[in-house]
Formats: C-alpha cells, structure tokens, sequence
C-alpha cells in the first residue's frame, strides 16, 4: 500500500507539466510490463514443454513484478488516493496505455517468441534511454535492467531455434513477425510531455533516438538468421490506444477476482 | 523434472543433471534435472527451476551422458568380507587430540581456507 498524502515525495519536486510528463511515461512502462507480463503467463500449464512452462511462467511473474514496482512509482506521481492495485484494475480497457504491439493475443509459441523478441528488444531500448532526472525512476530501472538481461537471452535463444529448426518452426516464425512487425514500433510511440522529460534528464534520448538504437538492434539479431527487418511505419499518436478485442477479453480476465467484491485483497 | 509434453519431442530432448551451490563457499550438490534440447536452454531451465527464487548462488549443468557411470557391483560391491578395510574400532579421536597438544595446533576449520569454494574449477566471472 502507499500511502501518499502525508509522506514527502520527490515527485514534489518536479513542477507541474514535467510531473504530468512522468505519469504519462510511468503509464506506459507499466502498463506494457503488466499487459505482457499477463498475456505470457496465459502459457501456464500448456507451454511446449514442462521446463519451459516453468520458465515462461516465472518471465511473466518478473514483468508483473515490474509493473507492480511501476505503478507504485506512479501512485507516488500521481498523489491522487490510488495504490498501485487500483492502478492495475481499476480502469476501463480504454485507459491503459500500452502499445498496440502488446495487444496481439498469446497465439502459438512463434507468435509469442516474435512478440516477445520486439518487446524485450525495445523495452531495453527505453530503459537505456532513462536518465537520473527522477532519482526513484532511475534505481527502480537500474535493478530492472539486471532482470531483463535474461529475458533477452530466453527470447533470443528461442528466435534462433525458430529461425533454424526446420520449415514448419521458420514458417510459422516468419508469419508471426510479419504480423506483429507493422505494430512493433507502437512501443515508441511519441509521448506528449517528451520535451519537459527530456528538458528535466527523467529521459536522456527521444523516443524516435530510442526507436533507431531498437532498429540496429533487430538487425543485429535478424540478419544473420536471414529474417526480414519489420518495415519502418510513420509513428501514430494513436499507438497506444485503440486496442484489440483479444485485449478486452484479457481485461475481463485479469480483473475478474478485482471485479467480484468490492474492495477485495488476496 | 524429467518430462514432455509430447512424445515427439521426446526425442530431441536430453537430461541434464544440475547441481546448485546455496552460497558461496557451500558444497556443489545435486539439485535434480532438467530436459532440454541443448546445453543453452538447459542452462535457462536450470535457472528457472534450481534458481528463479534466489536459493543458488551458483549452478553447475552436465548433460547426463557427459557423466562417466561406475556402478559395476564387482568394483563397488564385492562379495567378500571387507571390514578389515573400514575404521570401525580405531578411535581416532583422542590420539588427534594429544597429537595436537603435543604440535600446539589447533583443530582445522570445516572449511578449508584456500579452496576455491567451488567444489571445482571457479567459472570465469561474468558482468
């Protein structure tokens, strides 16, 4: 729980806009952690195999750990009564703000390891990008990143063995990146407050400088498998709205135990 | 561990056996295993399953058919009496004591200073 009204906070140092400018950029970070940390850990009990199960359950726990550190952060910003619970779902499925890449459903294993594989690549590319203009922000991340690390690793491994383990595994693979590929750069969607983050170091690079750093590192890990480069799109301010009916059905899902009683804890 | 999900995957995977160090300076002992493809993902499923929730410091992986097996009862077992080869009703107890008088030592610590607390060979330090 946070409490937020009596402690003093070093969002209270930041002026108004650029504390505006954090919430909305804390809204993403959680909010794609905990919608992918949620549409993963949809392989518990079915992954391809037992051990592997074990490791994409375990992945999606350390996201939704991630996010629920994000939207404590974001309760602490926002000050206005809620924790970070009622953050997570307590909202309508219009008012998250992760990235129309995220909305794409678990689907088979390749659609999950092309989804996967953009949005580590690219959450890496953000997290490179957060400076220490709010200090919180900064030590919450740089524990993050030590976690993520093995994430790309799992990712990375299994793109290769995709892209190698004969035509039905590079079939399928290719497919799910084709599909996925056009909404992969949603992750960069321009924010609104980027001047006032960047002016105050919270961001130390654009989103668009973050985007090309993303695009070197696809082609490093795409090119010599002989996989095709996601095609470059004209950012969309709506990029992070508008989401998918495969959203809505995972927003009944993982507010169903929040929706039953009011005011209910586990 | 040892399962899948599909009998025709079956055939692709091996066992790897996994030994865990609870900290450092402990004993290597056997975790259990894991079935895995190759030595990459039997390296993450050990992680996984021996270390997601911080009670390793530090995992060795062998794939099971790397082990060399000595089981042959002739070697291990044999059928002979061979009591007069265990210590049994040699005390050694008090003569180490008045050994260690005598030199004016003093009992060595379990843990011997100068191994490398590895059990083995330390692996190279990552970053």
């Amino acid at each position: 729980m946070t409490t937020v009204v009596a402690s003093t906070s070093a969002a209270d140092d930041l002026d108004r806009r650029t504390r505006g400018a954090l919430a909305e950029l804390l809204f993403t970070m959680a909010d794609d952690e905990f919608v992918s940390g949620f549409t993963d850990s949809e392989w518990t009990g079915i992954a391809p195999l037992l051990e592997e199960d074990v490791a994409i359950s375990s992945i999606s726990q350390d996201e939704l750990g991630h996010a629920r550190a994000l939207y404590q952060l974001l309760a602490d910003v926002l000050a206005d009564g809620r924790d970070e619970d009622a953050l997570a779902y307590d909202r309508e499925p219009d008012e998250y703000r992760h990235a129309r890449l995220l909305d794409h459903p678990r689907g088979d294993w390749a659609d999950t390891i092309a989804r996967r594989f953009f949005y580590e690549l690219a959450d890496e590319a953000r997290l490179a990008s957060i400076g220490a203009g709010y200090r919180p922000l900064a030590e919450l991340v740089e524990k993050v990143r030590r976690e993520e690390r093995y994430h790309r690793m799992h990712v990375l491994a299994w793109l290769d063995r995709l892209a190698r383990g004969g035509q039905e595994a590079r079939r399928r693979l290719e497919a799910s990146l084709l599909a996925q590929g056009v909404d992969a750069p949603t992750v960069f969607t321009p924010l609104e407050g980027e001047a006032e983050l960047l002016a105050s170091g919270i961001l130390t690079r654009s989103m668009a400088t973050a985007e090309a750093a993303w695009r070197a590192d696809l082609t490093t890990a795409l090119v010599p498998l002989g996989l095709a480069l996601p095609p470059s799109v004209e950012p969309s301010a709506n990029g992070r709205r508008d989401h998918s009916e495969a959203f809505d059905w995972l927003w009944s899902e993982f507010t169903m135990v929040r929706r039953s009683e009011d005011g209910v804890t586990w | 561990m040892a399962s899948s999900r599909k009998a025709a995957s079956r055939a692709e995977l091996e066992p790897y056996e996994v030994f865990q160090q609870a900290k450092e300076g402990d004993p290597m002992r056997h975790g259990g295993n894991v079935l895995a493809p190759d030595r990459e993902l039997a390296v993450h499923y050990a992680r996984e399953l021996f270390g997601r929730r911080n009670e390793s410091s530090r995992l060795w992986v062998v794939r099971r058919a790397d082990i060399a097996v000595l089981e042959d009862p002739d070697l291990l077992d044999p059928p002979l009496d061979r009591s007069f080869k265990k210590p049994g009703g040699y005390v050694m107890r008090d003569k180490l004591a008045a050994a260690r008088a005598r030199a004016g030592t003093e009992k060595p610590a379990a843990r011997a200073t100068g191994h490398d607390r590895t059990g083995g060979r330390r692996p190279k330090a990552t970053s």
